[in-house]
């Protein structure tokens, strides 16, 4: 022999065999593929799924809660005559930048007075209720974002008179009776008589107006002593929430803003994170548990893969394969399965997301790294799941291969 | 010495193999052996008396524990895996009593498998694989899966394949195993036709008709040659 040539083989060549050993047992080689399709489609539907939900959590915590400010006063003894917020406070706040809405909100003291809708007491049912009596000021309404049921609010007019009308919650408007403002229905607290304009259907913010009896600033100065507004809620534009927390107190109480207690949501882009993040992770892991599944089922067929061909892989070596050929060839087989897995996984896994999207009638939201990479993560799981059954298949000698493969 | 020149394929010089079990076994004590280009042996013996074992050392299958094996005049035991790997694919042509044809390939993908680990392109592969299909007249059944031909046809297919890299020797292991008496014939003829055009053929079997159509029958018993 001249010359010693070692042992190779074109990637061509390489190729075929890779192509022709997935095709040998077709059915075998669907299934497995099927295993990554499910875990590859689950990891994609889980993220575009969670981004898409995510999306819609944040929309509606963007709209709420991150658009919300509420200023009360640290303390209410100030030693000064002064009012801590003063009574024009919605009209101060309104000239900001960024402010939709202001309104105040005050707690009347009724001195434990009940509150009814008849003069007449039925001995068998109970006519008097123990119900909060709250003041407010026009742009409350607004700033809470309620929504009559029936009747209207109470305006700038009623405050300044101070006259005796009421806006009544719908759970307080069920305790006293009252289903609507077309008969004119009045109520009394303590022994005033108040004539009930409108009753509040919902509110977006502050529930609990809508076990209340809400009547105007200037009734409950005049008729409750009430001293000063107790808190002012304001609501203003996606995104201007930090800065207007930060002008508030300087628009209110230009001479001492340190007295004023300012509620202001967190950062939405901070909490936009933090609430993708808390879903990612959730999803991801239920994913990754798929997708381990499946690479399980990848490592576990081209183990019995191995045993099988046996024979194939000693007549291979009589060939001149090498171990590095024969470990090659069955780790791309694998490769090939995760691959083309993959592929399908990422397909199915976007119509996932865009059925369950059209059905619940959202904006279905996938990022294109997640998709387009779905492919490489199906090759490195089929990789890596083949990695143990290619060396044991490299591994074995040519002689007892031959010996133990028909 | 003169004899290791050109003209010999190979050449075993006291060969032996012993197997690390408890006790030892030595399945090939000094083993001298020459073949030349154009031989036909045969190899005969008792099951256990190391002929195998033999076929197994001269195709590079196995390495020897002792003594010196020169291919083509080169040490074998100064090869890498590689180097053998490679002598394997060019030099060297197996045919196997379990013929061993993939069963989901065709005839003649599987004959065009006894060229690929050469690393030559595949131009040209095709019309070599049907004239080494041709050689052992099966080319009619070129496109027949294995499990759709004989097994006498099977075994020419596989000895198609092994000649496909037009090898320096002919290692063939219980060629006529699993065929019957016509089959055989038919194998054994062809081998004559293979020998004619100078192929060089060592040949494993336990039946002495076969050993017979040899031109040099060497008998084994006990890993030994006598």
């Amino acid at each position: 022999m001249t010359e010693l040539e070692k042992s190779g083989i074109t990637c061509r060549d390489l190729m075929k065999e890779v192509l022709a050993g997935l095709f040998s047992r077709p059915g075998r080689t669907v299934l497995t593929i099927m295993g990554v399709v499910m875990g590859i489609a689950a990891l994609v539907a889980t993220l575009g799924l969670s981004q898409t939900a995510g999306n819609r959590i944040i929309g509606r915590f963007d709209e709420l809660a991150a658009t919300e400010i509420v200023i009360t006063a640290k303390s209410q003894n100030t030693h000064s005559n002064i009012p801590v917020l003063p009574w024009d406070s919605p009209e101060r706040l309104l000239r900001l930048n960024g402010v939709v809405a202001a309104g105040t909100l005050s707690m009347v003291a009724v001195d434990n007075a009940l509150v009814r809708a008849s003069l007449v007491s039925d001995p068998l049912k109970q006519t008097r209720f123990q119900l909060s009596v709250q003041a407010a000021s026009p742009g409350l309404f607004s700033a809470v974002r309620s929504e009559l049921h029936s009747g209207r609010y109470p305006d700038r007019g009623n405050s300044d008179r101070a006259d005796r009308v009421a806006v009544i919650g719908s759970n307080a408007a069920i305790k006293l009776g009252i289903t609507g403002v077309e008969q004119l229905p009045a109520i009394m607290i303590g022994d005033n008589l108040y004539l009930v304009i409108g009753i509040l259907g919902n509110v977006g913010r502050q529930p609990d107006l809508l076990s209340s009896v809400i009547i105007p600033e200037g009734t409950a100065r005049k008729y409750f002593n009430l001293g000063s507004p107790q808190s002012v809620l304001i609501e203003t534009k996606i995104g201007a929430a930090s800065l207007i927390a930060h002008q508030s107190p300087l628009a209110l109480r230009p001479d001492n803003p340190s007295i004023l207690k300012i509620a202001a949501p967190s950062e939405p882009q901070r909490v936009r994170n933090a609430v993708q993040s808390d879903l990612n992770i959730l999803f991801l892991l239920l994913g990754a548990v798929s997708l381990l599944v499946g690479s399980i089922g990848i490592a576990n067929v081209t183990l019995v893969s191995v045993v099988e061909r046996t024979g194939e892989i000693g007549l291979r070596r009589a060939n001149g394969a090498t171990r590095l050929h024969i470990a090659l060839q069955f780790l791309l087989e694998s490769g090939a399965i995760g691959i083309i897995g993959g592929i399908l996984g990422a397909s199915l896994g976007v119509l996932i997301i865009v059925g369950v999207s059209f059905h619940q009638n959202w904006t279905a939201v996938l990022d294109p790294v997640v998709s387009l990479t779905s492919p490489l993560v199906g090759g490195i799981v089929g990789i890596v799941s083949g990695l143990y059954p290619s060396i044991r298949a490299a591994k074995l000698e040519p002689v007892d291969a031959l010996r133990s493969g028909t | 010495m003169t004899e290791t020149t050109s003209n010999m394929v190979i050449k075993l010089s006291n060969i032996g193999r012993r197997f690390p079990s408890d006790p030892p076994v030595n399945a090939l004590l000094n083993i001298n052996l020459k073949v030349h280009f154009g031989d036909w042996i045969s190899v005969t013996g008792p099951s256990g008396s190391g002929k195998s074992t033999l076929l197994n050392v001269i195709g590079c299958l196995d390495k020897q524990t002792s003594g010196d094996y020169f291919f083509n005049n080169t040490d074998t035991m100064t090869l890498t895996d590689s180097q053998r790997a490679g002598l394997r694919s060019r030099r060297i042509g197996f045919v196997f009593q379990s013929f061993y044809l993939l069963s989901h390939r065709s005839v003649i993908e599987n004959v065009m498998l006894g060229e690929i680990y050469q690393h030559t392109s595949s131009r040209g592969r095709l019309e070599r694989a049907k004239e080494a299909l041709n050689r052992v007249d099966m080319l009619k059944r070129a496109d027949f899966l294995p499990t759709h031909i004989s097994g006498g046809e099977q075994q020419r297919v596989a000895i198609a394949r092994a000649l496909m890299g037009k090898p320096d020797l002919l290692l063939c292991d219980e060629p006529t195993g699993n065929l019957d008496s016509k089959s055989t014939t038919m194998i054994l003829d062809l081998f004559e036709k293979i020998h004619a055009s100078g192929q060089t053929i060592i040949m494993i079997t336990h039946e002495q008709p076969v050993a017979k159509r040899a031109r040099r029958r060497i008998e084994m018993i006990d890993g030994e040659i006598m």
